[in-house]
């Protein structure tokens, strides 16, 4: 109970101390963000070890496992070891040895490029275009004449995999540079800009939503759990 | 060979984890599991190099006692009272994440509140930057205005009511605005500003009559923007950057990009 109102009014003030920069970068703001990175830091760390590297390397060593698993597991610790030299301590011990550490970090570069060649195309570049492709009129939506309202909506709700047809391929056009856009191309380049307007308007707005949601809530934190003013 | 042999290793990884994936049958399958508990373990080692340049970097500031120097202090005190923490609670409880760990605490009332209002004074920078974005000079920068007003006036209770007012004087702004440059133009341009003005006129007028249904109509266009022209937009954009990104894998395959290993 002691230790969940501790907890409060540390929330409270680093939340304040935070709020703070509002007036301006100030000490008390520098001191939370500076706890911040820490924190994520080591944060980031625990979660890492936790959640990936040791129930991996657990699964590996398993007993259960062919004895060429857990050689390979082995082998990949100390792979992971040979990252260590490139560490700033070992630059000065063994320097003719840093190089080595490129190895485990090529390899993870090789395969980070190959899953990321993988995973573009089949988790997006095909799924998207499939879903770009569809009947431009939704069949989900029928026009509705029973007020101007209920038409001018169903109408837009209706024509609305037309918009995504056109708006993919115009921004796409937009974004093709090997020829000099004239013309037809010109026409299309432009309808392409008016989309990435409306994106990039729609994105803006969202994304303030989204942060006057999370300082309502810190407000709300104040408010209510810190001072009790409002329940 | 400093430099030959990481690139040789980089081409067979990534061209044995992209043959690994057409070929699902063991004991390829088995190989891909390998290869994968390979990179969660490497990387995990490769992440200690990053936090060692944070700390050492600070540090360094700390040894030259910069005029910055007590908060690098704070923050290295930080990282390692999260690090320490996290491993006695991994010991004591058995882990670090579940529910009855004391590193919970720290999430909850440290992390936490700090992550949410870092990103919620972002909220104040927006505004200033929307004030400097939103202003209608012309034709895209009006589009931009609008979809972010509806989006935003959409999400809200009564959203839709408190736009209609600057609907309003936004659409007698903007016609009355085209109607007087389009006296400046001439042919197809003079006529495509007309058509704006007499647009933009009607909708302002228009919302007069119909300022009931329009309330209930801002909501269902948010929704419609959110849901189509915002979807081909970011759709496209993600498109050409995921075959960016497709290309810079390939060209660090094949040896081409070589920035890892200096």
């Amino acid at each position: 109970m002691i230790l969940d109102v501790i907890g409060i009014w540390i929330a409270a003030f680093l939340t304040l101390a935070i709020l703070s920069f509002v007036f301006g970068d100030n000490p008390i703001y520098k001191f939370a963000e500076h706890i911040f990175v820490g924190i994520s830091a080591g944060f980031g760390v625990i979660l890492a070890l936790n959640q990936a590297i040791w129930p991996s390397i657990q699964m590996g060593l398993d007993p259960s496992q062919h004895v060429f698993i857990r050689t390979m597991t082995v082998v990949a610790i100390l792979l992971g070891i040979l990252t260590l030299i490139r560490l700033e301590i070992f630059t000065y011990i063994v320097p003719s040895l840093v190089w080595l550490s490129r190895i485990p970090i090529a390899f993870v570069v090789g395969i980070g490029s190959g899953i990321s060649i993988v995973a573009s195309i089949q988790g997006f570049i095909f799924p998207q275009t499939l879903a770009t492709f569809l009947p431009v009129l939704s069949p989900e939506y029928m026009i509705d004449l029973s007020s101007p309202l209920n038409f001018l909506t169903s109408l837009l709700f209706t024509i609305g995999p037309l918009v995504i047809l056109l708006g993919v391929i115009s921004t796409l056009v937009y974004f093709y540079f090997s020829t000099e856009q004239r013309g037809v191309l010109l026409g299309i380049a432009k309808l392409g800009i008016i989309i990435m307007m409306i994106t990039f308007g729609a994105s803006f707005g969202y994304t303030i939503m989204a942060r006057f949601s999370l300082l309502i809530s810190r407000f709300y934190f104040l408010l209510s759990d810190w001072l009790n003013i409002i329940r | 060979m400093q430099t030959q042999i990481p690139v040789i290793v980089t081409f067979i990884s990534g061209i044995l984890i992209m043959a690994l994936f057409f070929i699902p049958r063991e004991p390829f399958t088995q190989i891909e599991q390998l290869t994968s508990r390979w990179y969660i373990i490497i990387s995990g080692f490769a992440l200690l190099l990053g936090i060692d340049s944070l700390i050492l970097y600070h540090w360094r500031k700390i040894k030259r006692r910069d005029k910055d120097a007590v908060y690098s202090l704070i923050l290295i005190i930080s990282f390692f009272i999260a690090l320490f923490w996290g491993i006695w609670a991994w010991y004591a409880y058995g882990g670090p994440f579940i529910s009855n760990s004391s590193y919970l605490w720290l999430f909850q009332n440290i992390y936490l509140p700090l992550d949410a209002t870092m990103f919620s004074i972002l909220g104040f920078f927006i505004a200033s930057a929307s004030y400097r974005a939103f202003r209608a000079r012309n034709l895209e920068s009006s589009l931009l205005l609008i979809s972010a007003a509806i989006v935003m006036m959409g999400r809200v209770p009564f959203g839709g009511s408190i736009f209609i007012p600057f609907f309003f004087v936004f659409m007698i702004v903007a016609g009355s605005y085209f109607l007087y440059i389009a006296t400046k133009y001439t042919g197809f341009n003079a006529i495509f500003r007309y058509f704006l003005a007499i647009l933009f006129l009607s909708l302002g007028i228009g919302v007069f009559f119909y300022s009931e249904l329009l309330s209930q109509f801002i909501p269902s266009l948010s929704n419609w923007i959110m849901q189509y022209p915002n979807t081909a937009g970011q759709r496209a954009i993600i498109l050409g950057l995921t075959l960016g990104s497709i290309a810079f894998s390939l060209r660090i395959i094949f040896g081409i990009e070589r920035g890892y290993i200096r």
